[in-house]
């Protein structure tokens, strides 16, 4: 049975690290010799084809446009977030329910039942093509759910810190930045890395919203390559190996965030 | 969610010296607003991006609509056209086909989490086995589009094992397809799953199952009636969160995979209203197929409150 579950094991991860392994040693061969023997794994390595996925193929603008809507709707999504979520957890005003629920309703809605509207709209106000317009439209779009991970959060504090902070002579606002933010910063910290992640990754919004094509995030730019090279050709894989090494980073840096947040907010439903 | 405002009246009333009646509904009136200012900010901002475009889009379902004149009232118009159109057809039933997935996507990793648990380097393991979730979706359906393509690697591979015999068109045989899709997300998103699921575990008391093995339970007793219920909690959690996320993201998956194709077999109702969009006549025939997605997701979710009330009713683990 063991020797069963080895085996098991050992193809799953065979199964996991082979086809990304393939593309790393695509995206590392000459193209002549690619169209020659796509399946080969032999021949020479070379990094031209990321050099040309950086520059020509435009991944290396495409990834500074990605970090530019990041930097803005990843904080605005968790500042936004953090706010209603303290607010849901620790007060009881007027409408409570109703807006809970308004925020869950959110969560649940698909992009796609909205993405038409939401195209109007930037159309009239003349927002389209606009990457700080659609880091805020993310911002809002991708925060219902920061919201209710850190309402979990909040609830689960000890009461005795704000009523102590409340004795002091705290204002609501006073407390939520100086005492409620710093005790949450492992969720915060797991929030940003996720809103970074979901906002790098999007893209039927991008797609539909900077149509013009010449400021693309990420997606927008592999989804140009699949269609401009020929499909599975080492410069596609380079624009893609590229175009994920900022998300890796990113992950790399917040893996202890987020092993210890994901445990504490979500599980104990 | 099932808070609910206590309108008016405060649970706590003052108990501080001064106690004239209208200092008191004062304080209860402070209380009742406290806390609001700060909900303000994303409630707007969601009304303004979220909740305004909701009405629009259903209302836009009502009209026929190219994008350029007005919208024309069309009552249920596109419903009507939707439900005797054959392709629309196929779309629903390409959801519903992707969304039994969710079999598969809990099941996957439920028992690799098991057996990777209490092997040497599980940490490694799962670490790697964590990679393709880092990854975007698009990201990935580019690779397994090469992977998966006519003569790529994988049908080399199995070719040359059967000797030409296995070689199937992974995405672009319409009976397949789905199929294959369902693959590559199992694929993207056991990662995350094992680490749920291993969380789980190492919650599990371990005398809990010493028991049961000195009681004479087998492996798949073990499994059924001893892992199954102990990690009911993260098994719901996962499912809502596999069926939010899959649901409202089919998009990505299916552009970089098959565009939708071929003809319409991998078509999903987001992927619809995309090309909808794109074709840019028939706006208010996307607004339909938007809400009926918006429908779907409502359905599903529903679903789950429902097993989680049921369960919670009879005690279940």
């Amino acid at each position: 049975m063991r020797f069963v579950s080895g085996v098991i094991v050992v193809l799953s991860v065979a199964i996991v690290m082979g086809p990304l392994l393939w593309v790393i040693r695509v995206a590392l061969r000459p193209v002549n010799e690619f169209v020659a023997a796509p399946t080969d794994i032999g021949g020479t390595w070379t990094l031209e084809n990321i050099i040309v996925a950086v520059t020509v193929g435009g991944m290396g603008s495409a990834i500074l446009n990605s970090l530019l809507v990041i930097s803005i709707g990843a904080p605005l999504a968790v500042l936004l977030g953090s706010m209603t979520g303290y607010a849901l957890a620790r007060f009881q005003f007027v409408g409570k329910g109703i807006i809970g629920a308004a925020v869950s309703i959110a969560l649940f809605l698909p992009i796609a039942a909205l993405v038409m509207p939401i195209f109007n709209l930037a159309l009239d106000f003349g927002i389209l093509n606009s990457l700080p317009w659609l880091a805020v439209i993310y911002g809002v779009i991708f925060s219902s759910w920061v919201t209710l991970f850190l309402r979990s959060y909040f609830v689960q504090l000890p009461s005795e810190i704000f009523e102590a902070a409340k004795v002091d002579g705290a204002g609501s606002v006073r407390t939520f930045v100086s005492i409620a933010l710093p005790m949450a910063k492992p969720a915060l910290a797991t929030a940003l890395v996720l809103s970074c992640f979901v906002q790098w990754s999007e893209l039927l919004l991008a797609l539909l919203l900077l149509p013009n094509g010449d400021t693309p995030t990420v997606p927008v730019g592999i989804a140009q390559f699949s269609s401009q090279y020929r499909t599975g050709g080492p410069q596609t894989a380079a624009g893609m190996i590229v175009g994920v090494l900022p998300i890796l980073v990113l992950f790399l840096v917040g893996q202890r965030w987020l092993r210890a947040g994901t445990l504490s907010g979500s599980v104990k439903n | 969610m099932t808070s609910s405002a206590r309108m008016g009246v405060s649970q706590r009333d003052s108990t501080d010296s001064d106690s004239s009646p209208s200092t008191a509904a004062h304080k209860r009136k402070a209380r009742r607003l406290e806390g609001a200012g700060f909900v303000v900010p994303q409630l707007a901002l969601l009304l303004v991006f979220t909740f305004w475009p909701l009405t629009q889009v259903i209302a836009l379902s009502f009209t026929r609509y190219d994008g350029f004149s007005d919208p024309e009232f069309f009552g249920l118009g596109n419903y009507q056209f939707l439900s005797e159109w054959a392709d629309f057809q196929r779309i629903i039933f390409n959801n519903i086909v992707l969304l039994s997935g969710v079999i598969l996507w809990v099941v996957v990793p439920f028992m690799l989490a098991i057996l990777i648990f209490p092997m040497r380097g599980a940490t490694v393991i799962r670490a790697l086995l964590f990679v393709p979730a880092m990854l975007p979706p698009i990201t990935v359906g580019v690779v397994f589009r090469i992977v998966l393509a006519n003569d790529g690697p994988l049908n080399q591979v199995l070719s040359a094992v059967s000797f030409g015999l296995i070689s199937p068109n992974w995405l672009t045989d319409s009976n397949i397809v789905l199929f294959s899709i369902i693959l590559v997300i199992c694929w993207a998103t056991m990662g995350s799953g094992i680490l749920f699921y291993s969380a789980g575990l190492a919650a599990i008391s371990p005398s809990y199952i010493e028991a049961a093995l000195l009681d004479g339970a087998n492996k798949w007793q073990l499994v059924w009636h001893i892992y199954r219920p102990a990690l009911s909690p993260i098994t719901q959690f996962w499912v809502l969160l596999l069926s939010v996320t899959t649901i409202t993201g089919f998009f990505p998956w299916i552009f970089a995979l098959t565009r939708g194709g071929p003809g319409v077999a991998s078509t999903t109702l987001d992927y619809a209203v995309y090309t909808t969009l794109l074709g840019g006549t028939q706006l208010g025939r996307g607004a339909a197929i938007a809400v009926i997605s918006l429908l779907l997701m409502a359905v599903v979710v529903m679903i789950q409150v429902f097993m989680r009330r049921i369960r919670r009713a009879d005690d279940w683990a």
